[in-house]
């Protein structure tokens, strides 16, 4: 492997480019490189949802994912959910409806479950907590995540219908 | 927390408020974040601020609105008595006039226990919370797996400071005692001879050692009880660490209504209902859990007779407690 | 009232949403540094020397810190100050940070800790509260009351074998709780830096600020005044960021040091290692009862698995006993306690600090599963007798419990 690597991507649907150590995963790049400190880290093995982005459109987690695989990929993290200064339904439902308390697992559970309702228009609870269940929260008890997506799909359905 | 009291007690909106914490550089000492006192001890000092702050205010105000400054009500932004009013910014304004940069300070320590013995400090407080837990639990008697559909927890909070936060500690709370009650565990091990036969954690690893999911979570039915205790700021108490306790007997004890069996220790794990279920089987007590108690050299106890046989807090020597009796 | 009781967005909430808030790994300052610690791989031993040479010539180490330079023990009890910020000889538990070191990155610093060679001798382990009452040697901690009990408590509020004698049952139960830990997503993490001034500040993941300010004085000998600490938002604590914690001293006299900001951040394992969280407890529960229901006295003893330090255990095992009598009308009560070293992690405070366990205990009680109860939410005065499970197809149990706000 080259020492460091040249890489072309997109985050948040603007072009980047970065030179960086060959070793390093999505999650250090996004953190240390491009200073998106939105995406956490919290198990340094896969096994917590905090560091889950879209990269192209699905949720993975970044700490397993290693920079070089990216090139030429679309990667989506908390930063650029909100539109403008507006906050995406998602976001704004969850800060509404209790989904977030220390907020620290809420960027990796927020990206999941944007890519549930970008290919789900109104999952089932069911759904939900099947969509969410590799993302640990130790705060919530979950409930009220669950309710804060389905709010946001329903604002969804709703903009969708205008 | 801090934000609401403040701005229901200046009447202002509370997106108003700007709140800085945390900083040894800026803000008073406080003991920190911990043992469901933020809210009681904060609270009230938030208040008493907030109340000083207001009675300058009123003052000038009333000067300016000609009203007895007690007839002055602070409320959506405005310091008014009937149709004589003000904005907050302005009263402000003429409260910064009369008395220069306005700043006030509160505090909060709680009365003194009424225990006077060594320890007595640990455990009493100015008010208590109380919980109330009902746990639905299924067994599967061939496996011994535990599943709990639903829990109902009932919260005297005293007051509720805003019913979402409210709701996220107590269902927060039936999270952390279901997930200690059925799987969580810090355990540890002797790495083999050949290696180090260090202790060493059995499980460190958010994988190995096991919390609830969103899979696992039962359906929380949360009740919040309103009692205001006069102690505690708007009479609200705490919602942090109360309703977690009754969670881990209640699913104990749902156990031992569905099958008949007691589980005494935790975590309560499948092989501990079976083994519970084989013992009942066999036709003996179908109890799992510690079976004995060393012997501990405890000291000759510190005696204090309660306040009904005569006491009035403080230790007595063995010898007069006989005669206190 | 416009305000309280009125449901709103949380005050940080957009932060929360949008990834704005800083927690104290999301901090980056100019030049930065990166810290590891270096921990024991033994459960108890005394070090009998460490050579870092061939770590701190590693290209791109800037400092290695040893026990030697920290000379001023702490602990968040004054009662036990029982920790030094890197152990200087005696290791308690798997896990005891002896080193650190500070590099250019987390991985140089990582491959320097390799380098640190660590001559250890071994001593036999205390593993559980059994080995600790049976073994006074080797001694965990000098100061402990006796052997490895760290400290013994006794209370009798009212005659309680008096009161047993006059039951018409006496019950006695066993019960366990395991330990457990916070797992707070958040792994611990600090940033220390030297300000235009001079002057010392601290990012942390912390619960107490205060009392992180008052012990870096201590620790460290510097002015009070010199120094600031920024408590960061906690994702998750519940208890185990309430500790002083050695990284914190550590990361702060780095800092001090090459005058530059120095970060550290725990990585998972090291956190389970960090622990301060509940007590495992071993209870024996004596409950006397009336034939009507009523309790005559009750006396609770309590076995406390402390681990390697003091943390705030002496406190935890007051709390196994101090609140058992509240929502009971309960005459007489009894309650002993011991709290015993062993070569673990330290056990603090978790949720609840060390009543959860006792009322796992009182809820289950035999005596709790077989009197009737008048069910009321207790008002300020009265209690209510003890609450049963009702015979109920449905498995229901209902259990009142209180917590000290």
């Amino acid at each position: 492997m080259p020492r460091t690597l040249q890489l072309s991507l997109s985050v948040n649907g603007e072009a980047v480019e970065l030179s960086c150590a060959g070793y390093k995963t999505l999650l250090e790049v996004l953190r240390e490189d491009l200073g998106l400190t939105g995406t956490k880290h919290g198990c340094e093995l896969g096994e917590c949802g905090a560091c889950a982005v879209l990269i192209d459109g699905v949720p993975q987690l970044s700490c397993l994912v290693l920079a070089a695989e990216c090139e030429a990929r679309a990667v989506e993290t908390v930063e650029g959910l909100s539109r403008g200064a507006e906050l995406h339904p998602l976001q704004a439902a969850f800060a509404d409806l209790g989904a977030a308390q220390c907020g620290y697992c809420t960027p990796g559970i927020l990206m999941t479950a944007k890519a549930l309702l970008d290919n789900e228009t109104m999952p089932d609870r069911e759904r939900i907590k099947e969509a969410v269940s590799g993302n640990l929260c130790r705060c919530t008890g979950y409930q009220q995540i669950f309710e804060a997506i389905e709010e946001a799909a329903r604002r969804l359905d709703h903009e969708s219908h205008r | 927390m801090l934000v609401a009291v403040v701005a229901e007690v200046l009447g202002v909106d509370p997106f108003d408020v700007r709140c800085v914490t945390g900083d040894t550089g800026i803000t008073p000492v406080d003991l920190g974040s911990y043992s469901s006192r933020v809210t009681v001890m904060m609270g009230n000092a938030a208040i008493q601020a907030s109340q000083k702050l207001k009675d300058l205010i009123a003052t000038a105000a009333a000067e300016q609105l000609e009203v007895p400054p007690d007839r002055l009500t602070f409320s959506n932004g405005k310091v008014f008595f009937e149709n004589r009013s003000l904005s907050f910014a302005e009263a402000v304004g003429f409260a910064e006039e009369k008395f220069g940069t306005l700043g006030a300070v509160g505090s909060y320590k709680p009365p003194r226990s009424p225990g006077r013995y060594k320890g007595a400090g640990v455990g009493p407080s100015p008010a208590y919370s109380y919980t109330a837990c009902v746990v639905e639990a299924e067994v599967d008697p061939k496996t011994g797996w535990i599943t709990v559909p639903k829990i109902w927890i009932a919260h005297d909070i005293g007051r509720t400071i805003n019913p979402v936060l409210a709701r996220g500690q107590v269902e927060g709370s039936v999270y952390m005692g279901l997930s200690e009650a059925l799987m969580e565990e810090q355990v540890f091990r002797r790495l083999p001879p050949r290696l180090s036969s260090a202790l060493v954690h059995k499980i460190p690893s958010l994988l190995e050692y096991k919390s609830l999911t969103s899979l696992d979570m039962p359906e929380v039915d949360t009740v919040l009880i309103e009692d205001p205790d006069p102690n505690c700021p708007f009479g609200a108490k705490e919602a942090g660490q109360g309703p977690l306790l009754p969670v881990m007997p209640a699913v104990a004890n749902a156990i031992y209504d569905a099958i008949g069996v007691r589980i005494d220790e935790l975590p309560i794990t499948p092989d501990k209902v079976l083994k519970a279920l084989e013992k009942k089987r066999k036709g003996e007590e179908a109890r799992v859990g510690p079976e004995h108690f060393p012997a501990v050299p405890y000291p000759e106890p510190l005696i204090v007779p309660p306040p009904w046989e005569g006491g009035d807090g403080k230790e007595v020597k063995k010898n007069d407690a006989a005669a206190v009796v | 009232m416009k305000v309280i009781g009125k449901a709103r967005r949380r005050v940080d909430g957009r932060a929360k949403v949008t990834g704005q808030t800083r927690f104290a790994d999301d901090i980056v300052l100019p030049r930065m540094l990166h810290m590891k610690l270096l921990r024991s791989p033994h459960a108890h031993a005394m070090i009998e020397s460490i050579d870092f040479s061939n770590a701190v010539s590693l290209s791109g180490v800037h400092l290695v810190l040893t026990g030697k330079d920290f000379p001023v023990t702490f602990g968040i009890l004054p009662v036990t100050q029982d920790e030094y910020p890197l152990a200087p000889e005696h290791v308690r538990y798997v896990g005891d940070p002896i080193a650190a070191v500070v590099a250019k990155d987390e991985q140089t610093a990582t491959q320097a800790l390799d380098l640190i060679q660590v001559r250890y001798r071994v001593l036999d382990t205390i593993s559980n509260p059994e080995e600790a009452l049976a073994k006074p040697e080797p001694r965990i901690h000098a100061y402990s009351e006796r052997g490895n009990i760290h400290r013994l408590q006794a209370f009798e509020f009212g005659n309680v074998e008096e009161a047993f004698a006059g039951s018409d049952h006496v019950f006695e139960d066993l019960f366990f709780y395991e330990g457990n830990t916070h797992l707070p997503i958040e792994q611990h993490a600090a940033l220390a830096a030297l300000d235009g001034e001079g002057k010392l500040t601290l990012w942390s993941s912390t619960q107490v600020p205060h009392y992180v300010h008052r012990c870096l004085a201590r620790v460290l000998r510097v002015s009070a005044s010199q120094i600031r600490v920024i408590a960061c938002p906690n994702g998750g604590g519940f208890g185990g960021k309430c500790d002083v914690c050695n990284h914190e001293m550590v990361v702060a006299k780095a800092a001090m040091l090459l005058g530059r900001p120095v970060k550290i951040c725990l990585n998972r394992e090291e956190v389970f290692y960090m622990h301060r969280g509940r007590h495992p407890v071993l209870m024996k529960m004596r409950t006397g009862v009336t034939r009507d229901g009523k309790l005559t006295g009750m006396h609770v003893q309590t076995l406390v698995d402390g681990g390697g330090y003091g943390s705030y255990g002496v406190a935890s095992t007051f709390y196994t006993g101090a609140l058992q009598t509240v929502t009971y009308e309960l005459p007489r009560y009894k309650f002993d306690a011991a709290r015993v070293f062993t070569n673990k992690p330290p056990c603090g405070p978790k949720r609840g600090h060390g009543t959860p366990q006792p009322r796992f205990g009182n809820c289950c009680s035999t005596a709790a599963a077989r009197s009737p109860c008048s069910a009321a939410l207790p008002r300020s005065g009265r209690a209510p007798t003890m609450c049963w499970s009702p015979w109920w197809r449905k498995s229901w149990a209902s259990i009142p419990s209180t917590c000290a706000a």
